[in-house]
């Protein structure tokens, strides 16, 4: 074959791919089929990263990658390798839980909290670049995740409120909902 | 699951289309992996080989600024660079808006512009595996079962719609590909004459070689006004039941000197409507033009039994899009921001 590299595996075989999940370099055994979502469940236990549709249409599975979210049932592990992967493990500090999660608590943005860690991580980066957003920058930028108990009202507002927090203000000027 | 296939990522452009022809097919291309990877998931393709090509960034990625003006695209752009990008939404607006209406924020991180223009019909018939043409059958199931969001030109075999935003704005733009075969030639090609109907022979929508990759995609210079609608089922996160692209030039009078109006979501391939083009030419736009000529598209329409609400749909669709270009209006400027 013309293009061959040296990641050219000979055959259809597990090979070593290191993943870097949550500050941390994790060496997985994979297949080149292996999706980003199933190394990250399967093969790293972090099971808070939800398997929905596995198709792109419902959001669940979103982890970051250097920053930005993607839907990792569309990812290859293997096309990752090296790239700083984020997944909701990552969000707490110190055994507490992150301004997100906690605003997602005290908010009611979930009931049963299948779509939550997807929810969270697009929140995430939001948030990280824009830690003010109205209500209405938070539906632009969580439009790509389901929420089939219909909890939507209250994730906007948890999103807006944990900006809030983060950004050190208690509530004052709040931007208008 | 996927089946088995080996990985690489491929070092140069110019060796991925020899190791598509000499794979017989077996080997397919990975970009942004939002088409292709749900598709070996259904074994709606077969692969036992993938040659990642989302490191030819040098050959394949950024935008930037053609000789005599325009812009080079490159196919590896994401719908999310295109999108934001301030010579994109200042220059070509409803390229820009018709990147941000597609699909969710996370699918436009990840998909490129090239495998947009290269994905397959959504039709559920195909996509669930069943027997079609599209699928190596001999029958459009959808032609007479459910076709709500099919054609209302039906014509050859399938009446599946071009699925992508990008392509009905970018055939407005008067948009060429850059193409390179597997000799390593490289050829440019409007955009018009590279788009086709899906077909048994070839389920894409665009009209390539074996081998042959989009490299990038070319917007003439120029300055005029765009504007990109579309109607979902949904507010958000949907393929496009109908939508309209419209590029116009205006004269020293505030009159259209060329318009180009393109219709995607209603035939095989994105659709130019002369005759809504001519009702603009030679006018100011004014409510009254509006009117006219979004009356003037989808008069030669042949829907299905199920899809008739589509030309209605289309009529209103450039009633919001011209409204928003109306002589003397911020949109006619072409500056004003994207969506």
């Amino acid at each position: 074959m013309a293009v061959g590299t040296a990641e050219r595996t000979a055959r259809p075989r597990k090979v070593p791919v290191t993943l870097l999940v949550n500050g941390e370099a994790r060496e997985v055994w994979i297949e080149p089929r292996r999706t980003l979502l199933d190394a990250l469940r399967v093969d790293l236990g972090l099971t808070g990263t939800k398997k929905g549709c596995d198709h792109g249409n419902c959001g669940a599975c979103t982890v970051l990658v250097d920053g930005v979210p993607v839907y990792s049932c569309l990812e290859l592990a293997i096309a990752r390798e090296g790239q700083a992967i984020e997944t909701i493990e990552g969000l707490s500090r110190g055994g507490g839980l992150h301004p997100l999660q906690k605003a997602f608590v005290e908010h009611d943005a979930f009931q049963c909290g299948y779509c939550t860690p997807g929810q969270i991580m697009a929140a995430k980066a939001l948030i990280d670049r824009n830690p003010r957003p109205t209500p209405e920058e938070v539906r632009a930028a969580l439009v790509g995740h389901l929420c089939r108990c219909g909890a939507y009202a209250g994730i906007v507002e948890a999103v807006v409120a944990a900006g809030l927090a983060l950004s050190g203000d208690g509530g004052e000027g709040r931007p208008d909902a | 699951m996927m089946p088995y296939f080996t990985y690489e990522r491929a070092l140069r452009a110019e060796e991925v289309g020899p190791a598509l022809v000499a794979s017989g097919g077996r080997t397919r291309v990975l970009a942004g992996g939002t088409e292709l990877v749900p598709l070996l998931k259904d074994r709606l393709v077969k692969a036992d080989h993938l040659v990642d090509i989302r490191g030819l960034v040098d050959e394949m990625g950024g935008i930037l600024v053609g000789e005599g003006g325009g812009l080079r695209v490159g196919a590896l752009v994401t719908l999310a660079e295109l999108a934001r990008h301030p010579l994109v939404r200042a220059n070509y607006r409803a390229l820009a808006q018709a990147a941000e209406a597609t699909a969710s924020p996370e699918l436009r991180n990840q998909a490129t512009l090239g495998g947009n223009l290269l994905q397959l019909t959504r039709c559920e018939y195909f996509r669930s595996g069943a027997p079609c043409y599209l699928n190596g059958g001999q029958v459009c199931f959808a032609a007479e079962g459910r076709h709500e969001r099919h054609s209302i030109y039906p014509r050859g075999t399938s009446v599946s719609v071009n699925p992508s935003d990008p392509a009905t704005a970018l055939l407005a733009a008067d948009a060429s590909l850059e193409i390179l075969a597997p000799s390593g030639a490289t050829r440019t090609v409007p955009i018009a004459e590279a788009l086709k109907d899906p077909d048994h022979d070839d389920p894409r929508f665009l009209a390539l070689g074996e081998g042959e990759l989009i490299v990038a995609v070319v917007l003439p210079p120029g300055e005029r006004a765009s504007a990109y609608a579309k109607a979902m089922e949904r507010a958000d996160w949907s393929f496009a039941l109908a939508s309209v692209a419209v590029s116009l030039a205006f004269d020293g009078e505030g009159r259209v000197a060329d318009a180009r109006v393109v219709l995607g979501g209603v035939a095989g391939t994105p659709r130019r409507e002369p005759a809504v083009e001519a009702a603009l030419t030679g006018r100011r736009v004014d409510r009254a033009a509006v009117v006219r000529a979004a009356q003037a598209a989808c008069q030669d329409a042949r829907p299905l039994p199920g899809n008739g609400y589509k030309v209605e749909l289309v009529r209103g669709l450039l009633r919001r899009a011209l409204s928003g270009l109306a002589s003397g209006s911020e949109g006619a400027t072409g500056r004003a921001s994207a969506v």
